[in-house]
């Protein structure tokens, strides 16, 4: 049985903190543009307290998401084209 | 001599098979008999004519913990015809739990049930540390079944002190947690609880959110050893977090042969594909051999809310949302001044439509006649508006009057109705004696019945049966109940199928110390059967048995 | 960037913000902020209605987050 492709993620491990998987799951890219893409994919964990902090049973994606989340509201248009 | 003969029911087993007329013996706490006409005199005879006869319904996800320990009956769970609840939910549970830790404990109990202090504190003695010890205090005390779950929390907290809520476990810890969990698998068990998103009193992650993955899956194989129950709580309303949570246990349930359940799954129109891909998902995992049950509520979800706090409620009445930020005492002048007063009105209703909170039920209110109307029909009978009633009777109160928008999510039949229905669904999450000041947790079985089988058609009644007794002990391993079988626990519930539904949602003062919470009754529910004992009927309400038992896996 | 926002019913009877999230890919994530963190959402994003917020940069929703 194959599984179909889901967005991928990660568990941390102890000591972690962004910077660290930054560097092990984006290695090709400069570091603080890796953190920022990390938490741009990862906004659930700043909506709550503390905000940006982890622990070790939360998921971190990896990646962003896959396909879009429908919703009943129409899309707005997106002037800058994404 | 049967103890309890039940005459010409229509007895649904649990099974799924279609229903059939028929008798039931029972003697010594066990199914002497089911189906047939049965001669045999008994110590008492119910008439069950034009009801049907099923097994006592099971209740997988609760939080009944502190509230058996002085309410036998878990009110009113039993008469709305519950005979065994799963408590130790969401990572918590009484034990094992070490006396230092009891008032740690107990924050995290109060933040997620809402009960007061001295629902932990007067109450009941606590008389155990050891999961072992905690079984005895429950044993003879109880009117109906208790599966309890060991939560991770208290176990982290029992090994690692304080630390659990701040770092991960160490090895050796983890070892320790590991005989800790054996122990309680031992005394009764049925599984191990743990949260992604649970917090304390202080708002702080509680323990089991800082352990690791390598953790998790070393309990995991301990619950391996016994063939037992892992239930987790997953982030709500994010798509993307539960198809990772399902892979996780999905992982463990197959490393591990065990089975696993997150819950809730909730449909929500916010968004709609929610509910398609999780189930998706969670079909391709059975495919490979997992186990991972997402547990679906039957009840839709309410918006609560009074004037005294801003609530996000009034995010598309915008000059609403800003004036209820304003402190207090100017708020309240404000709502008094005309100008502020027609402006708010016109907003809400522009052109004299009065649609916009209309349809808002009064929750509690100093005038109890006012409670449980809504505000459209009470704005009809005094000849004014929805929105000039919202405003008037808040400052009446004095701000204290709580307003409830019903059936803002999960609130769909169409779409509900087949979610339940899937085979792949647990029916559960009832979260039964949590949020207690919040919203009535009690009732969802008679919401399923009247919602999804009488006026949707969603499940027929022998499915909507199985959906929460066979199915629910096949998936919990509970081996002894959620079938009328011959020789199998004598737990049964009588109902009208034409009747059975949830009461209105209704403010009580019966906590500790005169605590409030709400609750909804039962209707249409006749008798309820814990072991082989009637523990509570329509006609005599409770009784005094205290028949219950723990319902190891 | 922001994609909408609309007001649900979180799980314990209180409302919740859904914010939907537009990523370079297209694809939309959503955060669901309480009631708190809505406000002050709208309060950075200057935003009258929940309209006001579609089209603000993610960038805007982390800093009001973080803080």
């Amino acid at each position: 049985m194959t599984l179909s492709r889901q967005r991928s993620f990660l568990a941390p491990e102890p000591g972690d903190d962004w910077d660290t998987i930054a560097q092990r799951c984006l290695p090709e890219d400069e570091s603080g543009s890796a953190v920022a893409k990390l938490k741009s994919w990862n906004l659930h964990l700043f909506a709550r307290n503390p905000p940006g902090s982890f622990t070790g049973s939360d998921v971190i994606f990896t990646e962003g998401p896959l396909e879009a989340e429908q919703s009943l509201l129409p899309l707005p248009a997106d002037p800058q084209g994404g | 001599m049967l103890d309890i003969l039940i005459r010409n029911g229509r007895i649904i087993d649990g099974s799924g098979t279609p229903a059939f007329m028929g008798d039931i013996g029972i003697q010594d706490g066990r199914l002497q008999q089911v189906g047939g006409h049965i001669t045999a005199e008994a110590r008492r005879e119910i008439d069950a004519r034009g009801q049907v006869v099923a097994p006592g319904f099971i209740d997988p996800h609760t939080h009944f913990d502190a509230q058996l320990m002085w309410d036998a009956e878990a009110r009113p769970a039993l008469e709305h015809g519950v005979t065994t609840v799963v408590h130790g939910n969401c990572s918590l549970s009484l034990a094992p739990l070490k006396s230092e830790h009891r008032p740690r404990l107990v924050g995290m109990f109060q933040q997620i049930e809402e009960m007061p202090d001295a629902a932990f504190n007067g109450a009941f003695e606590w008389q155990w540390e050891s999961f072992g010890d905690f079984v005895k205090a429950l044993r003879g005390q109880i009117a109906l079944n208790v599966a309890p779950l060991a939560g991770h929390s208290p176990l982290r907290l029992w090994v690692m002190g304080e630390d659990a809520a701040q770092r991960a476990a160490t090895a050796d810890e983890i070892a320790q947690m590991q005989d800790l969990l054996r122990e309680c698998l031992e005394a009764g068990a049925v599984g191990l609880s743990t949260s992604y998103v649970d917090v304390d009193e202080n708002l702080a992650p509680v323990p089991s959110r800082f352990a690791h993955f390598d953790e998790l899956d070393a309990l995991s194989a301990v619950l391996g050893e016994y063939g037992r129950m892992l239930q987790v709580v997953p982030e709500f309303f994010s798509t993307d977090i539960t198809l990772a949570r399902v892979d996780q246990l999905a992982e463990l349930s197959l490393r591990h042969g065990i089975p696993t359940t997150f819950s809730p799954l909730f449909d929500s129109a916010l968004s709609p594909g929610n509910v398609t891909r999780i189930m998706d998902r969670v079909a391709e995992q059975f495919a490979r051999g997992a186990r991972v049950w997402p547990q679906v509520q039957t009840r839709p979800i309410d918006i609560s809310f009074s004037l005294e706090q801003a609530s996000l409620f009034f995010m598309a009445q915008p000059m609403w949302y800003m004036i209820q930020r304003l402190p207090r005492a100017e708020l309240l002048e404000k709502l008094q001044d005309p100008a502020t007063r027609k402006a708010l009105i016109d907003a809400a209703e522009p052109g004299g439509m009065t649609l916009a909170f209309a349809h808002l039920l009064i929750r509690d209110s100093r005038d109890a006649s006012l409670i449980g109307r809504t505000l459209g029909d009470l704005a009809k009978e005094r000849g004014t508006t929805p929105a000039t009633l919202l405003i008037d009777l808040s400052v009446e109160e004095d701000l204290n009057i709580h307003f409830l928008s019903a059936s803002m999510g999960h609130e769909d039949p169409a779409r509900v109705g087949p979610l339940l229905a899937n085979d792949l669904v647990h029916v559960g999450a009832s979260d039964a004696g949590a949020h207690i000041q919040s919203f009535a947790t009690y009732g969802d079985t008679g919401y399923l019945f009247s919602t999804f089988v009488r006026d949707g058609g969603h499940l027929s009644l022998e499915q909507a049966v199985r959906k929460i007794t066979g199915d629910t002990a096949q998936i919990w391993g509970l081996r002894d109940r959620g079938l009328l079988r011959t020789g199998m626990a004598a737990d049964v519930t009588i109902f009208d199928p034409e009747n059975i539904a949830r009461g209105e949602e209704l403010p009580v003062n019966d906590m500790p110390e005169n605590g409030m919470r709400y609750v909804r009754s039962a209707s249409g529910v006749d008798t309820v059967i814990v072991n082989g004992e009637l523990a509570w009927s329509a006609e005599g309400g409770y009784t005094a048995s205290r028949a219950g038992v723990i319902a190891s896996a | 960037m922001i994609a909408d926002a609309t007001v649900g019913p979180g799980h314990d009877g209180e409302a919740v913000l859904v914010v939907r999230v537009r990523h370079e890919n297209g694809a939309h994530d959503s955060v669901t902020l309480s009631a708190p963190a809505a406000r002050k959402l709208m309060d950075d994003c200057d935003a009258k209605d929940l309209e006001d917020l579609a089209g603000q940069p993610w960038q805007r929703l982390l800093s009001v987050l973080e803080t």
